[in-house]
């Protein structure tokens, strides 16, 4: 039997240690400037975030899951504490003889971890529009997220400083105590390559060895060191994505080809490779990899390596990394036209984002140069960011069927005098929700700045680092935010409805629609048929269409409002979705547009499932009628049959993507699977392991998913050629 | 633009197999024609009417439209014609059945600059179809069964009209697809192949196309019989098409 205060193994005892000096630590220096608590804390955590390289690794850097540690995003920010993981990280048998130890971190913690800090600063009437943060277990019309992501680093300027030039501009920087973080944070990642360098050498890689040696004393000057950096990079940073890559890392592949140290073959190995690095660490919803498009500071390179990029998913078909392929006339044709074969095998990658109308668009949403909105990079699920400019944080939630219902059901006894006077009950209730959000995104800011510097963000940063300021605390030189806004189609559906039921044919009086939202429809079957025999967006038919597209502006005209209020350089709404869609839906009762309760809403700016019975030009067409000068982006799912991608029709489906993109379509992400695929998936996963489906922002393995999402992909309209 | 009226059963958007490009297809109701494999037996009867489907809901087959009223969907799809080389197709039931209408609206196409083709059996006047040619950039012309006996027994009109108009087209210098659906028992003869490539070669037709019998109409309504024939194996129509060249 052990001795009740000795751990049960050494890795156990550094744990314990790990959780309680990293406490000491943030207690400390509570008094400290943020920057350097925030460096005491990443020395400590950082070498046991990484774990050690294993034989066969191509390039150095695999994360392990803490339960405390400093991160701009990890369910939580800045210092984020996960009690639910200590019995897996500690073992349980260690978390039970030391009970008393891990109860006074948990408590330390409890008042510290920083979405904590950002919740106990709502004033009460934030708490009272925002009560809950349980935003997948209770029913509500908005919830904050608690989270710092949106920033996609201009990597080109990190491989060209590489670390001494890192370390050598944050010795620049003025103010001593942020200097003396950020010196710190490149020695802790100079120190990170020494130690995966000595790794690599104990198990005889030379050549990664010498790549991590080189990366310590100089800036990169191959393609494996440029991507051996950028990795580290992201991962360290708590980053999860990786920009315009074929721009950045196409010049390190050009010299190498040129110069012999790589062929085709030895780059293309390279690429793949980081692709599983990619997959290996499951984002989920992020591990964007951005090619093409217009702006790119060495096109020739940069679709050399796109090639690449493409190729590597071909051998690597996964859920990440989400290959994105921004179309430019510009670039070489090769790469849509191998694109457009690689979407008709099912990979549902690359996705496809039209930069003749997402540059413009961008200009005006985000009030800036031509220049700078040709650097927009889809994020994660797609909220447009400025690469190496813009912070753009989804911390908000809002649920509009939601607020449609509740819209029906607080409404005055005798209803409303007419349709827009229900109408503009709906829309002050939205920006009732919307004003509480953008309040939250700017306090979440403001408590982050306090609370840390969050240095390698800032070090990432070239505005940050020329003001000498910390990325929340005046470096950004575009701090924005976004909203994500979910059942937009399912409440533009609802209020046609209404319209039409309502107040046009008079088929229904307000007062048994109210009854039959109430009663869930049980009893109301004929309500429930008028509703759902309403007109449906997705069918380009004007009567939901001009309705869902006039509602679009006038919430995106909402954001940006309280987000000029708050003193955000721009607060946009994105319609990006996860699976957002089935899980808010799971909570939500019965809605106007017919839906019942705790079923799934339309994913992103899609039908409801199924509604779409027009022909896929109509779909394309509603699609295509959101202004997408107002907001951060708006995820197209198509579930298209693989018929469509056949030798005789492939060239018909090309015309119908670029008639969508000519009519000012913004982006398209493509399932290409068989419906009875789908259903046979569902009932034997087993044989069907490694099918793909476009889920949201994210693809996604079908059979990994919870049955009711996977309800709601196989709901969706499959569009074939209609023999 | 034209007020004639028609009446409309369907009008498909985004169709892949008719016509060149991405189309809209615009079916006409009306048939002369009494086809055993007709896959829209709805199309028929001239005039609307009540059916039940196959999972028992009862449903109105066609309804009156007007020239404008049909423009107005199809003109909604003008981006996709001009990305893909579509157009609009006029198809049926027999669109010949309804001269006026479908006239009207293959000028109406041609005035806004929409590729038109029409699916056409053949098996109405001479007159009716030679209205059309102004008007119709590509013709879809069935031709279903060789001999006039058979055609009139199978089909129900007499072969001669078919063919003579085929070939006033063809001299009035339109455009033709010849289409042939092939049904597995009834006209996958050797003699009714020559006879396909005969009328190709000799009428200098812009092409011909199989179309394999496919039982999409049968059990489509719980109130018709539809007679069920074999679908053809992919081997035999491969050698279908072999034997067209």
């Amino acid at each position: 039997m052990n001795h009740p205060q000795r751990p049960d193994s050494g890795i156990s005892e550094l744990k314990l240690a790990y959780l309680e000096v990293f406490t000491d630590t943030h207690r400390r220096f509570a008094h400290a400037p943020p920057a350097v608590r925030e460096a005491a804390c990443l020395r400590l955590q950082v070498p046991l975030q990484f774990a050690p390289l294993r034989r066969g690794d191509v390039f150095a850097g695999r994360l392990n899951e803490l339960p405390l540690l400093f991160s701009p995003e990890d369910q939580g920010l800045g210092f984020c504490f996960h009690p639910d993981r200590l019995p897996d990280w500690l073992g349980e048998r260690t978390r039970g003889m030391h009970a008393d130890r891990i109860g006074q971190v948990e408590r330390y913690w409890h008042d510290h971890r920083t979405d904590n800090l950002v919740r106990q600063t709502y004033p009460a009437d934030l708490t009272a529009t925002l009560p809950s943060d349980a935003w997948t277990d209770e029913p509500g019309e908005a919830f904050p997220l608690y989270r710092l992501a949106g920033f996609s680093p201009d990597f080109g300027r990190v491989l060209r400083l590489g670390l001494p030039g890192l370390a050598e501009e944050a010795r620049q920087v003025e103010d001593a105590m942020l200097r003396g973080g950020l010196v710190d944070a490149v020695e802790v990642l100079t120190g990170l390559c020494r130690r995966y360098a000595v790794e690599a050498e104990a198990i005889g890689d030379g050549h990664l060895s010498a790549t991590l040696d080189g990366l310590c004393r100089r800036p990169p000057e191959t393609l494996r060191e440029a991507l051996q950096l950028v990795w580290l990079t992201v991962l360290i940073s708590g980053g999860r994505n990786f920009g315009r890559m074929d721009d950045y890392a196409g010049l390190f592949l050009a010299a190498d080809l040129a110069a012999g140290r790589l062929d085709d073959a030895s780059a293309q190995r390279l690429v793949t490779a980081l692709w599983r690095c990619i997959e290996e660490r499951k984002t989920t919803f992020n591990g964007r990899v951005i090619i093409g498009g217009r702006g790119r500071r060495n096109p020739e390179a940069a679709d050399q390596f796109a090639r690449l990029a493409l190729q590597a998913t071909r051998e690597a078909p996964a859920p990440e990394p989400q290959l994105t392929l921004r179309l430019d006339d510009a670039q070489d044709p090769a790469l849509y036209e191998t694109a457009l074969d690689m979407i008709g095998s099912g990979l549902t990658y690359p996705m496809l984002y039209n930069d003749a109308v997402n540059v413009p668009a961008v200009e005006r949403a985000f009030g800036v140069s031509q220049d700078l909105a040709e650097r927009y990079v889809p994020f994660g699920c797609g909220e447009y960011v400025i690469e190496g400019h813009s912070f753009g944080s989804p911390n908000g939630v809002l649920n509009l069927p939601a607020v449609l219902r509740n819209v029906v059901l607080d409404a005055p006894s005798q209803g409303f005098a007419d349709f827009n006077a229900l109408r503009c009950a709906y829309d002050r209730r939205v920006e009732r929700n919307v004003a509480a959000l953008a309040e939250q995104e700017a306090l979440a800011y403001d408590v982050a700045a306090a609370e840390g510097a969050f240095l390698f963000f800032t070090l990432l940063d070239e505005n940050s680092m020329r003001r000498g300021r910390a990325m929340f605390d005046g470096g950004c030189a575009h701090l924005g935010g976004t909203l994500e806004t979910y059942g937009n189609t399912n409440a533009a559906d609802g209020l046609a409805a209404i319209r039409r039921c309502v107040y046009e044919q008079k088929s229904l009086t307000f007062g048994r629609l109210r009854s039959a939202v109430r009663a869930d429809f049980v009893g109301h079957g004929e309500v429930r048929a008028r509703l759902v025999a309403a007109p449906k967006w997705g069918n380009d038919d004007p009567a939901v269409d001009d309705l869902a597209a006039e509602q679009h502006r006038t919430l995106c005209g909402v954001t940006r409002k309280h987000g000029k209020r708050v003193g955000l350089d721009s607060y946009l709404v994105v319609i990006i979705n996860n699976q957002a869609n089935t899980i808010l839906g799971r909570h939500t009762g019965a809605t106007p547009d017919g839906r019942p309760a705790g079923r799934p809403f339309a994913n992103g700016n899609n039908p409801a499932g199924g509604a779409d019975r027009n022909g896929i030009t109509a779909l394309l067409r509603s699609l295509a009628r959101l202004d997408p000068t107002v907001h951060a982006g708006a995820v197209q799912n198509l579930k298209l049959s693989p018929d469509l991608f056949s030798e005789c029709n492939c060239p018909r489906t090309d015309a119908l993507l670029r008639g969508y993109f000519g009519l000012g379509g913004t982006q398209l992400m493509i399932t290409v699977v068989n419906a009875d695929d789908l259903l046979d998936a569902y009932e034997h996963p087993e044989r069907h392991p490694n099918l793909l489906v476009r889920v949201g922002g994210f693809s996604a393995r079908f059979v990994e998913l919870a049955r009711d999402v996977q309800r709601e992909i196989i709901s969706r309209t499959c569009h074939g050629s209609l023999r | 633009m034209s007020d004639v009226r028609g009446i409309v059963f369907d009008v498909q958007r985004a169709a892949y197999h008719d016509g060149p490009g991405l189309r809209t297809v615009v079916f006409l109701k009306g048939c002369p024609l009494r086809c055993p494999w007709c896959h829209n037996p709805e199309s028929q009867r001239l005039t609307p009417e009540q059916r039940t489907a196959a999972d028992g809901s009862a449903k109105t087959v066609g309804r009156e439209m007007g020239v404008g009223e049909v423009m107005d969907i199809v003109r909604r799809d003008d981006a996709f014609y001009r990305s893909s080389g579509g157009g609009m197709t006029i198809s049926g039931g027999e669109p010949m059945m309804q001269p006026e209408f479908a006239v009207a609206l293959l000028s109406a196409a041609r005035d806004a600059g929409v590729h038109t083709c029409l699916d056409t059996s053949g098996a109405v006047s001479a007159d009716r179809l030679r209205r059309t040619l102004p008007y119709t950039d590509l013709y879809h012309f069935d031709y279903k069964i060789t001999g006039d006996a058979e055609h009139r027994a199978m089909v129900g009109a007499p072969a001669d009209l078919v063919l003579d108009n085929l070939r006033m087209l063809a001299e009035a210098g339109a455009r033709i697809q010849l289409r042939c659906p092939i049904i597995t028992g009834v006209n996958d003869t050797a003699e009714h192949f020559d006879a396909i490539k005969q009328l190709r070669d000799t009428l200098q037709l812009g092409g011909v196309e199989l179309l394999p019998y496919h039982d999409a109409g049968v059990g489509k309504w719980r109130d018709e019989a539809t007679v069920r024939f074999r679908l053809p194996q992919a081997d035999e129509v491969a050698r279908w098409n072999k034997l067209v060249g």
